[in-house]
């Protein structure tokens, strides 16, 4: 057999880590398998790498005992507990909430009509300044003698200065 | 990460960890218990290698089983609950890992062993003590285990945590890379490389008992080099 190249011999290895994984499909794992009966090299490999993987089931599996299970439900009954409380002043706070938002909403509705009135109602200087002739000469209108009151009306009647502009 | 309805119904038809979880999600407490008991060893042990030390993993795994309580109101099943308990698991031991880096670089000493486990001497220094004394003589039970975890000290970290979920966890690569949050081709790579330098750390023992191999710890920057990436 050649000397594989780096390239080569790393996409094997992977191949063969693949194989001992069971990571191939069925036609991988058969061309590896015919690889490794064609070239012991790679058979060789094969061996000393699952050897060594073995090895580490000599590691020791960690068995915690009851007092760390008691720490940690300790830990979250801690945790619980705090979750608990929150939920319980939450209505309180709530409740506070409710209150502030109850209040600004009765003020932006106040607000709201305020305006929606001012802008509904006619202006209140527009009619004074349409009555301005008539109140630049009451005191005139006033004193008027009675032979002249009936001209006057007349011209109140047809003038209209309070009932807006005059109809055609 | 969004998970599909179907899929989700998926993983609590075959999964009965994964129920187990759901009812932990409805406030059931027996089965949080019941959870606990069935993975807090499994999870001590793979902490174990990870953070260097057995009070260290205790430590890490409360905490782990912690974060999983809190998340318990946002739990849909999106993989197999061990998969999403290693995922946690992964991050809270790289958290201790970079708060344990940061007290090693305050405290400043400098006798302080790189590794950080199990103390003591190197997988290479082992074997030329053993080897100068009784060469011809078998590694003890006891003997052999610590040259094994020294030879998983050889490892980087990635390397170290896909061996452990592969072999004491029985993870597919697929579950793995789900749990690392890399791609399954990654993993491929990554394992390939970690059973490489397992077989080149552990082959004098396999063949010789005692001869040393020069072995130096991997570290993630290698993987990168050689193309493993997420």
């Amino acid at each position: 057999m050649s000397v594989p190249s780096e390239a080569d011999r790393t996409e094997m290895l992977e191949r063969l880590t693949a194989y001992l994984d069971g990571e191939l499909d069925a036609a991988d794992a058969s061309e590896v398998e015919r690889r490794l009966s064609a070239e012991p090299t790679w058979a060789a490999e094969l061996q000393r790498l699952q050897r060594a993987w073995d090895l580490l089931d000599r590691l020791p599996r960690a068995e915690v005992g009851a007092n760390f299970t008691h720490t940690t439900v300790e830990m979250i009954a801690v945790e619980a507990e705090a979750e608990l409380v929150a939920v319980q002043h939450r209505p309180a706070r709530r409740r506070g909430l409710d209150w502030v938002l109850l209040l600004g909403g009765a003020v932006a509705a106040a607000g709201a009509g305020f305006i929606v009135i001012d802008k509904l109602r006619p202006p209140r200087d527009e009619e004074l300044f349409r009555a301005l002739p008539v109140l630049r000469n009451l005191d005139l209108y006033a004193r008027t003698e009675t032979g002249e009151s009936a001209e006057f009306v007349k011209l109140l009647r047809d003038e209209r200065p309070l009932s807006g502009p005059k109809k055609p | 990460m969004a998970v599909g309805e179907s899929s989700a119904q998926n993983y609590e038809l075959r999964d009965p960890d994964v129920r187990l979880m759901l009812a932990v999600r409805d406030d059931d407490a027996a089965a949080f218990e019941e959870l606990m008991l069935r993975y807090q060893s499994r999870l001590v042990t793979v902490l174990e290698h990870l953070v260097g030390n057995r009070d260290t993993a205790e430590d890490v795994a409360q905490e782990v089983f912690l974060r999983v309580y809190r998340s318990r109101k946002k739990y849909v099943p999106g993989s197999k609950f061990s998969t999403w308990l290693f995922t946690i698991a992964n991050n809270a031991a790289s958290n201790a890992r970079r708060s344990r880096a940061r007290r090693k670089e305050r405290n400043l000493t400098p006798a302080v062993d790189d590794t950080g486990a199990w103390g003591g001497a190197s997988l290479e220094q082992m074997a030329q003590e053993k080897s100068a004394f009784m060469p011809t003589r078998r590694l003890d039970k006891t003997e052999m285990r610590d040259v094994v975890r020294q030879a998983m000290e050889t490892l980087n970290e990635r390397q170290r945590l896909a061996v452990l979920l592969c072999k004491f966890e029985n993870m597919s690569y697929l579950e793995i890379a789900e749990t690392m949050q890399m791609s399954p081709q990654a993993i491929k790579s990554l394992l390939s490389r970690a059973r490489e330098n397992l077989r080149v750390a552990l082959e004098p023992y396999l063949e010789h008992g005692s001869t040393p191999a020069k072995t130096a710890a991997v570290t993630d920057e290698d993987d990168e080099a050689a193309g493993v990436d997420a």
